[in-house]
Order: structure tokens, then sequence, then C-alpha cells
């Protein structure tokens, strides 16, 4: 008999805190990490993003990403009873570009760990985990996707826990890369708003701890993941499915064993560019979705790429904690095709489940389902 | 636990284009590798103009899904929603990674091109064989320091015992400064009790390695 995969444990490091419990807060307070920055490159607009200015060096060999996840995978085993040491224990990392910024220096000796297995292994090696990490770098759907594949392997008993850890620089390359696509909003990024006109990028760490054993992983609270799926629209390479069809079927998946009314709030990808959210939002609307209560974290932290996926699902265990629904930030005015149901405010709900999406270039889409244990 | 086997397999390298284990090509030697992969497409005698906005790695992927085809396709019957891709490599998109670092040196002229950058994800190669064969399962690029025959056995068959796929295309796709490997085979569950090819760790490090001559 499989044992069910639970969330237990959780840790972020971002623009705007060096703890799961200070991004809470700051979000509470509706406290965006994303401001003007020096965009690395001339450029004809104002270029506005999240960068991790503070953070701690964990050793002199590591890269600044490195010492990222190091960082953020060092609190979580603290939090938790686990040793890093445990033979069932496996890291799971997410990511799109890693030490992308080695591309500039390829003397550095760190320079081989520009290739992402590479990097992956020098964090295991530095942590003392037994196990060669599993690397998923699948654009923006590779933090939700990680979460997935690592609460497969709990379930069909190849490992107990996992630590999911996902994390991007915000690095010249791949701001000059959004820019070049004319896809960089020139303020804030306003997701699922009428007048949104692009992302933000930002840079970030989540963590979070999965078991099929709560009370040896010692959690601080217990979420279950009830659904996943992933899917691709078979459409287009750097554009969304116009119609959103790619993302319903990962949606459709995921609920398979969860009814949509269940469905208590929906965590959306919501990068805030214009093709993005319409596309999200005539797929919520297909999957009869239109009333759940959604949001984007996007305006908070920006698109922190592989990140993303881990960091948004952490945040909306927190919401679900607490039973808040959170505002999505520089949301105003309806402003896509499809009708959804965006959070002006902060909203006193009880949460028993959450639908966490996200969708990326190549065409892909994933869903998780999260569900109160 | 599902029996699965191998359907078909393709693999593509330097030198040569193999189809379940024979040789369909000769590779000229002396031919860049954007050749090599002109070449190869040519001689399956298909119009799919896309191809040549591809890089090398797209095209690597591409090619060596197209050998599997039968009839032009590479499925039927099959609900495109329960088709699988799950590719790997080491390199991810470092070929193209690189070449769009280069067009970020030059300051005075600063003009990076948005047709190169969207190479520049792993699973690009992913999306443009979805594209091509309508595939709309489940994705996964897993990145490793080499073939990992275990993992890519290991996660494809979670997929069908999930019910997440009833089919799948998975393997190795690495197209670097002119190297080119591929090892792509086609999964399907099978019932057959002398089914030859059977989708196990063993078989599949055996065709990666076959690949390498």
């Amino acid at each position: 008999m499989q044992k069910p995969v639970y969330i237990v444990n959780d840790h972020i490091l971002s623009a705007i805190g060096t703890s799961t419990d200070s991004n809470w807060e700051n979000v509470l307070k509706e406290k965006s990490g994303i401001a003007l920055i020096d965009p690395l490159f001339p450029a004809d607009q104002p270029i506005y993003g999240s960068q991790v200015k503070d953070y701690e060096q964990i050793t002199s060999a590591a890269t600044k990403l490195e010492n990222l996840f190091l960082y953020s995978i060092q609190q979580l085993l603290r939090q938790s009873n686990l040793k890093s040491s445990n033979d069932r224990l496996m890291l799971f990392v997410s990511t799109t570009k890693g030490n992308i910024d080695l591309l500039q220096n390829e003397k550095s000796p760190s320079s081989d760990r520009v290739h992402l297995a590479a990097m992956a292994a020098f964090i295991q090696q530095e942590l003392g985990l037994k196990h060669t990490p599993t690397v998923v770098s699948n654009a923006c759907i590779s933090g939700v996707l990680a979460i997935q594949t690592a609460a497969l392997y709990i379930k069909h008993g190849y490992i107990d826990h996992a630590i999911v850890t996902g994390g991007d620089l915000f690095s010249k390359f791949t701001l000059s890369g959004f820019y070049s696509f004319k896809a960089l909003s020139a303020g804030i990024c306003k997701p699922f708003d009428k007048n949104r006109d692009g992302i933000n990028l930002g840079e970030a760490v989540g963590t979070v701890l999965l078991t099929n054993d709560p009370t040896t992983a010692k959690g601080t609270y217990a979420v279950e993941l009830t659904g996943y799926g992933s899917s691709n629209d078979a459409n287009h390479i750097s554009g969304p499915s116009r119609d959103g069809s790619g993302l319903s079927l990962a949606v459709k998946k995921a609920l398979k064993h969860s009814p949509v009314s269940a469905i208590d709030v929906i965590n959306a990808h919501g990068t805030a560019t214009l093709y993005n959210d319409n596309m999200e939002s005539l797929a919520f609307q297909q999957l009869g979705l239109s009333d759940a209560p959604l949001n984007s974290l996007k305006g908070y932290y920006g698109h922190t790429l592989g990140a993303a996926g881990v960091l948004e699902v952490i945040i909306s265990i927190r919401s679900m904690l607490s039973n808040t629904v959170v505002k999505s930030l520089g949301y105003d005015e309806q402003g896509t095709d499809g009708k959804v149901n965006v959070a002006k405010t902060f909203i006193k709900k009880d949460i028993q489940t959450v639908l966490k999406t996200a969708s990326g270039f190549g065409g892909c889409n994933a869903a998780l389902i999260l569900k109160k244990a | 636990m599902k029996k699965l086997k191998i359907r078909n397999w393709s693999s593509i390298n330097d030198h040569e284009v193999v189809l379940n284990g024979e040789r369909k090509l000769t590779l000229k030697s002396d031919d860049t590798a954007d050749q090599k992969l002109e070449f190869a497409y040519r001689a399956l005698g298909v119009a799919y103009p896309k191809f040549f906005k591809m890089d090398a790695q797209s095209k690597l992927g591409w090619l060596s899904a197209e050998y599997l085809t039968k009839d032009g396709k590479l499925f039927d019957g099959t609900p495109s929603q329960d088709v699988a891709l799950v590719l790997s490599n080491r390199k991810s998109s470092l070929d193209t990674d690189e070449q769009y670092q280069l067009s970020l040196q030059n300051e005075e002229e600063f003009l990076p091109s948005p047709a190169v950058f969207v190479y520049t994800l792993a699973n690009i190669v992913a999306g443009e064989i979805c594209i091509r064969h309508g595939i709309k399962g489940e994705n996964n690029f897993l990145i490793s320091e080499g073939f990992d025959a275990s993992s890519l056995v290991n996660y494809v068959s979670i997929l069908f015992e999930e019910e997440l796929c009833q089919q799948c295309l998975v393997g190795w796709v690495e197209a670097y400064r002119g190297t080119l490997r591929s090892v792509l085979a086609f999964i399907e569950t099978t019932t057959d009790e002398k089914a030859t090819m059977l989708f196990t760790e063993e078989y599949l490090k055996q065709l990666y390695q076959t690949s390498e001559l």
C-alpha cells in the first residue's frame, strides 16, 4: 500500500527575507522585493527586478547561487530531525540556468559547475548527502515538476524523504533575453490586471522537505500532495497556447482524485505578460474554476524561474495554515478574456486545498494539488 | 508492475544514424555538425521548414524522433495527452548558451537575439518534438553527469504505474560544439510473454553504449 506524501518543512531566501517567517510577514505587509535596478546593459526602458543582496557565504568555494542553495537547505535541515546522511533522503534541484554567470569567466576554478549536475553534486557533497541529486530543468515549470518528481519517487518507494530546492540567479544572461523578447515590464508587474505589460525577473531560493513519515522528519506541519500532472501545448516554443487547453490538461490530471469544487484557492503562474495571463484565465474558466479565489505571487518576487514553483508552493502552504488568501499584488482591474476571481485583498477563508500551476517556454505546463492533512 | 517494452529506438552520433540497431545513414566525417544534421533531414524526404530555425540540439532531437515514425506518425490511436516525453543530457542547452553569451559581449552594439535566446533552455528540444508529433502528455527534462539509465527507467515506469501516460518517448539528446549524440526509445506496455527489447536499465544502458561506437 502506497503511503501519502507530505510537505512538512520549508525555507525561503529572497529579496524580502532570509526565512519563511520573514517572507510571510512581508507578504502580509504587501511588501514587494521588486525595485528599479541597474540593467547591466544598455536598455531603452527602466528595468525592475528582485535580487538577493545580503547572503551568507557558506563556503568560499561556492558560487553565489550555490551559497544561496546551501544556506536554504542547511536552514531546512536545522528545522527538521533529518540528518543529511540519511540513506533514504534524496536532493532534487530545480533550476533553469544554474551557475550561468560562470560563462563570463571560464577560467574560474568552479567553471565546470556551469553544468547543472556538477553544481548539484557540489551541493550534495558540501551537505554530506548520500545520493546523487536529481536535477530537473524544464523551464518555468521546473519547481512544480521537481516537487512532482520527488513525490512520485517517494510514493513508489525509491526513497522516503526528499529535499526539493529551486533557484536561479538574477543574471544579465536571462535579463537580456527577456528584454530581447520585449517581455519585461516597465514598472512593477501587474499579474492578471488590465494594464499588465510584462514580467519582472527575480532571484530567490525556495526549499521544501517531502516525506512519507511526518513524525520522523519532524514536520512543523503536514500538507499532503494529492495530485500532480504536466502537459505540453504542442503549439509554440516561446508562446503559450491561445486557448489554455494545454494547461487544462495538466490541471485535469492533477484533479483526477479531487473534485473541482474542492479547490479553495488557485495559486496561478501569473507572469503578467498579456498572453500568459490570458491563457491561464481561459484554462481556469474551461475547468469551471472561475469562482475560486486566485492569486499570482509575481508582484512580490518577480519571476524567480527555477525557484518560482517551490517558493510559491511554500507561500501557498502558509496561506493554507493561516486560512488567508494572499492578495494578488499589482492587480486592480479584470484584464483577461477568461473569468477569474483574482484576490484584490487578503481574504480570511477556510483553506483545505490549493491548486498550484505553472507554465513555461517549450509549451510546458504543470499542476499540483496541496491538501491540509 | 506493468511490463514495458521498447517499440523502436534510434540513435544519432557523429558518424551515423541508427534505427533499431541497424545503420540507416552514414554521416560524412568531414562534414560539420550542421551539415550532418541537414543531410539526415534531407534523407528523410519530409518537408518541415521550421527545422532550419532550430538550434543543433533541437534538430538532433527532432531527427531522432522523426526516424521512429511510421507513415509520418510517432504514435497512432493513443490520446495525445497520454503520450509522455522524458529527456535527459549533461550539457543542458550549453551549446546555444555559449552562442548567446557571445552576443552579450559587445556593449557598443548590444543586440541580443530572441531567436537564439529561446533555445537557451534544455527543454526546448522537447517542445519542438511535441509540436511536431502533437505530444501533449507528461514532460520532464532531467540533467545528469552521464547517461543515467536507472533514473530514466524508474521515472518512466512510475509514469506508467500512475497512469500518467500510456506511451512514452524517452532518451538522451545532446549537441555540443559540433559533437552529436542522441538515443531515443519509444516505450509502451506489452502483455506478450515472449516480448524482447524490454524496457530495463541494462537494456537502455546497452543502447546508449552502442550509440557510442
